[in-house]
């Protein structure tokens, strides 16, 4: 079965507070993160053995869309999804949403297939049948 | 029509700024906007420290970036950062990051702000005169 969603739950640190009180726009980006590691693991991958086998996946793009404010120590919770599976990217769409399901953020980022020298690649087949659902690691 | 006036911001790429693939972590380039964005509007005469007594706040309610190359440690880092859009109660501003030595954009995007109550944090109309600064920022 597709992996169809993963969430990522964590509470809000001071760190990432700001002098308005509430979370600073570019931590959601360090969340999505977060969220994205946490769907390849739930895939059957970690990103790291990706990284270790050579295939890497830089943000060429990153969207947030910010509804409400997130506060210092409540519970959010980044709902991930894998939208599209190109030859030679990926992309992932983000929510986050508080213990009262409110929607703090929408977002998505883009990614592409470098190799370690930074040459863009196609997705190798075992990758995409792992994140697709239907594979494992070789 | 005429251009946008463009606001010049100058950096060095932080040590902490870079990750574990020897180049910046892309959340940060959303700071960098950041650093374009208060010195044009303190160019403009918006002080953040005279925020509350100006009556004038807003939020980003958007922010969306493209990444192009890469920066790395010690980079010398231009910010181009300009009005691209003036709303009734949002403006946008629009960035362009280079490496300043090659000239190379690195990232390009933009942020939306939404003007808004500081006590009731509800939107409110950009109040009309720093609208008309934006305005004639934009517009030149």
């Amino acid at each position: 079965m597709p992996v169809a969603e993963v969430v990522t739950r964590f509470r809000v640190r001071y760190a990432e507070t700001d002098a308005m009180g509430i979370v600073h726009h570019s931590q959601h980006a360090i969340w999505f993160e977060a969220g994205r590691a946490d769907f390849f693991r739930a895939a059957g991958i970690s990103y790291a053995e990706c990284e270790a086998r050579g295939v890497l996946l830089p943000v060429s793009e990153l969207y947030v869309r910010f509804s409400h404010s997130a506060f210092y120590d409540e519970e959010v919770a980044v709902h991930t999804r894998l939208t599209e599976i190109r030859s030679r990217g990926l992309t992932f769409q983000y929510e986050v949403r508080n213990a009262a399901d409110v929607l703090l953020a929408t977002g998505h980022t883009r990614h592409i297939c470098v190799n370690k020298n930074r040459e863009v690649q196609t997705i190798p087949i075992w990758l995409r049948q792992i994140l697709s659902g239907g594979g494992h690691i070789p | 029509m005429t251009s946008p006036r463009v606001s010049e911001s100058t950096l060095r790429v932080r040590f902490a700024e870079t990750d574990a693939q020897g180049i910046v972590y892309y959340a940060n380039y959303f700071v960098w906007f950041e650093v374009g964005r208060v010195n044009y509007l303190r160019e403009i005469g918006f002080d953040f420290r005279e925020r509350e007594r100006q009556g004038i706040s807003f939020v980003i309610a958007e922010a969306h970036c493209r990444y192009h190359a890469s920066a790395r440690f010690d980079d010398p880092i231009l910010i181009r950062t300009w009005i691209s859009q003036v709303r009734q109660r949002s403006f946008t501003f629009a960035y362009h990051v280079l490496n300043q030595d090659t000239g190379t954009l690195l990232a390009e995007g933009e942020t939306v702000q939404v003007m808004m109550d500081p006590k009731t944090f509800k939107p409110i109309p950009i109040p009309e005169e720093f609208r008309r600064k934006l305005l004639l920022e934009q517009n030149p």
